[in-house]
């Protein structure tokens, strides 16, 4: 407490009570909640913790759905929150410096006068910040051509667990001094040491957009439309799928005008050069066509865009607003394998007796499958439990993966070993002994 | 599966983007998520009463910008609306503010503060007034107080000045009432400029919101009853407001405290039908109006008050105004939209928070190179208007002045 000063900890039961939680459905108190403003505060911080053996859990904007910053076994949340300045923007050599605070939105604004972007867009991207983001290893709708939070890391600096500063990578997009032990951050949700400063790669603005909005009477024939599509050269930045359970809750809620009956539609996007988005947008037509596709819509204004977008946006919404609690996850198959998991899921749904829609990012396989449920009905949230267990098995049958960008944490510790080999895990916990002997940073995750 | 009115929050956090207090403070504990989350823990009981937690709770602007936004559509609103009453019965609230309250309750009681004030003020040395301050805001950039109330200037009925077109109530709120009667003299001149018989029913007093935000739900019980006498039911004129959280009350408040207050639910209704903010009606008749072709030519901004948009709901037509105004040239700033700060009583409980808000609204207006800054909401108007520079030569006033301005004299 002394290291940051009174007006920047917190210690009263009222405080602390707000940050037992992230958005996913489990809490637990931590005993101090501290907002350092500099290295050398985390590093301070970090040195006491140490001597002390007091758990340390880092925290961002708590924007979290798999419980990472929720401190499992108490001691201090290190919130990152008020360590939120843009240190550089550097377009000439294409990289920005922040600190672990700045929010993702933040970021976008302030690249954007110059022309350029930072690519991962997580849903939560207006509140989540780069230090979630990174512990995370975010994704978002542009992934499937740009990639995720990791291809975008040049090099952060860390407080270990001993409190000593290091510094991994450069600002080079070229690097390959030592190991990427950047990249071994990514996704290590805090696990490993507290990240103080990122060094994010940004690349220019898309110099245009076009959206269409394609529907299908047949599953297959959106699975087939997306592989052929990448097949054949492009690479849209987003092409997501929704289902016919969740077109018709969109339908019932905002009267958008989706067709009903159709099996589900694809939303497509694709950016660059003019006259390139203009030649893809027509060979996409010829492709989703050859495809039995029922109705093609192409926006090429940005109302028109917003159009064919909202009913993609306001899904969440709409799942969340038919019962009290709303559950997602996130498993991931090759692309290909899309349409067999989506039917899974559905029978997974049937089986169970649950109101489950299906979002994906077909393009990368990411699905997202949306559940209302009631945390209080004890019978309905066992039901809920058991359908996600078997979306998980499913999705391992499938060659799929556990999380494609929510994280692990608490949520699917449990059904780590579904994906991954005993000797696997066996490795990553003598990594994380070599650099956290007396486990302090973030316990409780990843077993 | 329970009902979906027992919605739950999903704890997204998508909310705390949209909190004026979070940007400034970048604190979980003062978002809309922690205070549901704590609202909760006291509801179930797992968390007892106590100041820390009235404190938490109440450090809020009450600007309805993340229930307008929140994806499983919870009303944080009026959830908060509740649990600050609680809260004050449970542990008071600050002298000052129960004074307010104490105030607003009884129309007289508003009157001779206003005097004492005002006699005040003329006693104060003007260096005093320059140095001290309340809240954020020097004593000496607050408005000046009139001899006489507004609605005791005028009669209760003022007939058109030209062919008479129909009849509307003109509901006007405390702040003009008692601090800006030139707001009430220019609605009042553009009206009757357009044709219409202003009637200003005598029997009006507070709209209340401000007691109910201060958890003063009895006192606040009595106002809304004169209100609804003085207004009539569902027959009659429409209920013109120039203050949009006095018409988010007429509109949306009284309805959702029919059962608590034992409210008429028919008349409470029929005044909500008949209740249009001042600037969309006057912004649909504006052909009715005729601008001299001396009009001034005036360059003006405009700051969107949060109860405009995510109380009173729908747009605030301002922009439109000024587009369509003969001589205005309007310089909209990038930021018009975000929240000043001012939030009833929060740039006095919370002046820091407050004024680190202001100051990048002050700055994003004075950068349109704007004469006249117009603003809807009095708290806003005092709040912006308070933390101008010393020396800047910008004005902050109600569109319907900027409108009556344009009109020159009758």
């Amino acid at each position: 407490m002394d290291t940051v000063g009174k007006d920047r900890s917190l210690y009263r039961t009222e405080e602390l009570s707000c940050y037992a939680y992230d958005a996913f459905v489990a809490e637990s108190m931590p005993d101090l909640v501290l907002f350092p403003k500099t290295t050398e505060e985390v590093s301070a911080i970090m040195k006491t913790a140490s001597r002390h053996k007091v758990p340390i859990t880092g925290r961002g904007a708590g924007t979290s759905i798999c419980g990472a910053p929720v401190p499992v076994k108490h001691g201090v949340v290190v919130c990152f929150s008020k360590m939120d300045s843009i240190l550089e923007v550097n377009t000439r050599d294409r990289y920005a410096i922040v600190q672990p605070g700045v929010v993702n939105g933040d970021l976008q604004r302030a690249l954007a006068p110059f022309g350029f972007f930072y690519p991962p867009d997580p849903g939560s991207m207006e509140v989540s910040t780069i230090g979630g983001n990174v512990a995370l290893n975010a994704g978002g709708l542009r992934c499937l051509k740009y990639g995720v939070t990791a291809d975008y890391v040049l090099g952060m600096e860390v407080v270990l667990a001993s409190g000593k500063v290091v510094r991994f990578g450069s600002r080079n997009v070229k690097d390959v001094t030592g190991y990427r032990l950047s990249g071994l951050f990514c996704g290590s949700e805090g696990t490993l040491g507290l990240m103080t400063e990122v060094i994010l790669k940004v690349v220019p603005l898309p110099e245009t957009t076009r959206t269409l909005m394609v529907t299908f009477n047949h599953l297959d024939d959106t699975a087939k439309s997306v592989s052929d599509i990448i097949g054949s050269g492009i690479l849209p930045t987003a092409m997501e799928l929704l289902d016919k359970m969740t077109m018709n809750a969109i339908e019932d809620s905002a009267n958008l005008g989706l067709p009903r009956d159709a099996a589900g539609s694809l939303l497509i996007e694709v950016d660059g050069i003019k006259e390139a988005c203009e030649r893809e947008t027509e060979k996409i037509i010829r492709k989703v066509r050859d495809n039995h596709a029922a109705d093609i819509q192409v926006a090429e204004t940005k109302p028109e865009q917003d159009r064919l977008w909202t009913a993609r946006r306001s899904a969440y919404g709409v799942f969340a607003k038919l019962a009290p609690d709303i559950v997602t996850e996130d498993v991931t198959v090759p692309v290909s394998k899309v349409p067999e998991m989506v039917r899974a899921i559905e029978a997974i749904a049937k089986r169970h007796d649950l109101t489950m829609g299906v979002l994906a990012h077909a393009g990368d396989g990411n699905m997202h499958p949306l559940v209302p449920a009631d945390r209080k009905d004890v019978d309905h949230w066992g039901r809920v439990e058991l359908a996600f267990k078997e979306i998980f098995e499913a999705a391992a049958a499938l060659g799929g993966t556990l999380s494609g960008e929510h994280g692990i944490g608490i949520a699917k510790s449990p059904y780590l070993d579904l994906f991954m080999s005993r000797d696997s895990i066996e490795f990553m916990s003598v990594i994380k002994k070599a650099v956290d002997p007396d486990n302090l940073l973030n316990p409780g995750k990843f077993a | 599966m329970s009902p979906t009115t027992l919605k739950n929050c999903g704890r997204c956090g998508l909310c705390l983007s949209a909190c004026p207090v979070y940007k400034v403070l970048k604190e979980e504990h003062a978002s809309p998520r922690a205070r549901l989350k704590l609202i909760q823990a006291y509801k179930t009981k797992t968390l007892p009463t106590s100041p820390v937690l009235q404190e938490l709770v109440s450090k809020c602007l009450m600007c309805g910008r993340c229930a307008a936004m929140c994806p499983s559509g919870i009303n944080h609103y009026g959830k908060f609306m509740e649990m600050r009453r609680e809260m004050a019965e449970a542990h008071g609230d600050k002298v000052e503010i129960r004074s307010l309250v104490f105030m607003l309750a009884r129309e007289y009681r508003l009157r001779a503060a206003a005097g004492v004030a005002r006699i005040g003020r003329g006693l104060l040395p003007s260096s005093f007034q320059k140095k001290s301050r309340l809240g954020n805001i020097p004593l000496d950039r607050f408005p000046e107080l009139p001899k006489t109330s507004f609605r005791e200037s005028l009669p209760e009925e003022i007939p058109p000045v030209r062919a008479e077109r129909g009849a509307v109530v003109y509901f006007t709120g405390c702040a003009t009432n008692f601090l800006f009667s030139d707001t009430g003299n220019a609605t009042v001149r553009v009206l009757t400029a357009m044709g219409y018989r202003v009637r200003i029913p005598k029997g009006q007093t507070c709209c209340a919101l401000p007691m109910l935000f201060h958890g003063a739900a009895d006192q606040a019980g009595n106002s809304i009853q004169a209100n609804i006498r003085a207004l009539g039911g569902a027959e009659g004129d429409p209920i013109l407001v120039d203050c949009a959280t006095c018409g988010t009350a007429l509109k949306k408040e009284y309805r959702l405290l029919c059962d608590t207050l034992h409210l008429d639910p028919e008349a409470v209704e029929g005044i909500a039908a008949r209740v249009s903010h001042i600037t969309p009606f006057v912004l649909e008749h504006l052909d009715e109006l005729e601008f001299p072709d001396t009009a001034k030519s005036l360059k003006v901004t405009s700051h969107t008050p949060c109860h405009r948009k995510h109380g009173f709901g729908g747009e605030d037509m301002v922009a439109q105004l000024l587009k369509q105004t003969p001589g205005v040239d309007y310089r909209p700033a990038p930021d018009a939209e975000e929240c000043c700060g001012g939030g009833g009583t929060f740039f006095y409980e919370y002046p820091e928070i407050s004024k680190k808000m202001v100051d990048k609204k002050v700055a994003s207006a004075q950068a349109t190179g704007a004469d006249i800054w117009v603003t809807d909401c009095p708290v806003c108007r005092i709040n912006l208007a308070g933390n101008l520079e010393g020396e800047s030569p910008m004005r902050v006033i109600h569109p319907l002045e900027l409108l009556a301005i344009q009109l020159g004299r009758p």
